[in-house]
């Protein structure tokens, strides 16, 4: 088979200006009427409500990003009322916490002074105790003691004395009533 | 009264009297207010002396001689509880020297103190 293609493209005429870069001016100003056309047409008909449709996104957008910023400084003033009530909230309880145990210390301080106290009364009223029972009990002692010699006493003169002492007694003490 | 009637008549008549009228703790007073009369009127003082031996005749002679009379009419009663010495009663008064109420005093000393 013969090969043509080589023959065909060097016997093909050379072309000149614009055209040597391969480009057709005719076409060009064609597709530029036709953009031309195109771009007017859209302009028209669908530009400005497409600007209005992305304006109106924008606004919207802008207004949610401003809300976003609201929200979120709104977020932090809250986060900051927040921390502050719980700082007061902390510091509240701290006071209580402190009146408690306060409170508490002055409550177990007056039971303390008030168990002590009673102690002592206890204390004293046992020692009043002992030495009333001590004092009854030596009186009761001394008491016994006296009747015991009482007795051995008038046993012992019982069987010393017979009539001529115990006349003789008698006269010493009419004697000693006498004087 | 009593120098018309007999003494025993008198007595038995006052006796029944104060049985009757159930009077009797009253005799004791009764007797000293006898006494006390017969002091008075005839001047003579009953008194009874309490002993727990008998008494001899000097013990007596002394015990009249303490009395403040110059008749003495002294009965004498023997009561062995009473250990030694004398306890003299005349009129409505008395004088205990006897051991039993020495001994007595002594078991009171601490009752007294408390």
């Amino acid at each position: 088979m013969i090969n043509l293609l080589p023959h065909i493209l060097a016997n093909a005429e050379e072309p000149q200006g614009i055209a040597a870069l391969g480009l057709d001016p005719v076409a060009i100003a064609a597709q530029a009427v036709t953009f031309l056309v195109a771009f007017w047409l859209i302009k028209k008909f669908a530009l400005t409500k497409i600007v209005a449709t992305l304006e109106q996104r924008r606004q919207t957008i802008d207004k949610g990003v401003l809300l976003g910023r609201e929200m979120e400084a709104q977020k932090a003033n809250l986060e900051a009322r927040v921390a502050e009530l719980l700082k007061q909230a902390r510091a509240q309880a701290d006071g209580i916490i402190a009146d408690a145990n306060q409170s508490a210390g002055q409550i177990i301080k007056a039971a303390e002074q008030q168990a002590s106290q009673k102690v002592e009364t206890m204390l004293a009223d046992a020692h009043l105790k002992i030495e009333d029972d001590l004092k009854r009990a030596r009186q009761s002692l001394e008491q016994e003691m006296l009747a015991l010699v009482a007795e051995a006493t008038e046993v012992i003169i019982d069987e010393k004395l017979n009539a001529q002492k115990d006349n003789s007694l008698i006269g010493r003490a009419l004697a000693a009533v006498r004087r | 009264m009593l120098e018309r009637e007999p003494a025993a008549k008198v007595a038995s008549a006052l006796a029944a009297y104060l049985v009757d009228e159930r009077r009797t703790r009253e005799l004791p007073a009764l007797i000293r207010d006898l006494e006390q009369l017969r002091f008075a009127r005839d001047g003579v003082l009953e008194a009874t002396a309490v002993s727990a031996r008998e008494l001899t005749a000097a013990t007596r002679q002394a015990i009249q001689a303490l009395l403040p009379a110059s008749k003495v009419q002294l009965y004498t009663e023997i009561k062995p509880e009473l250990v030694g010495g004398v306890q003299v009663r005349a009129l409505d008064q008395q004088l205990d020297l006897t051991i039993r109420s020495k001994l007595q005093r002594l078991k009171n000393l601490t009752t007294k103190a408390a």
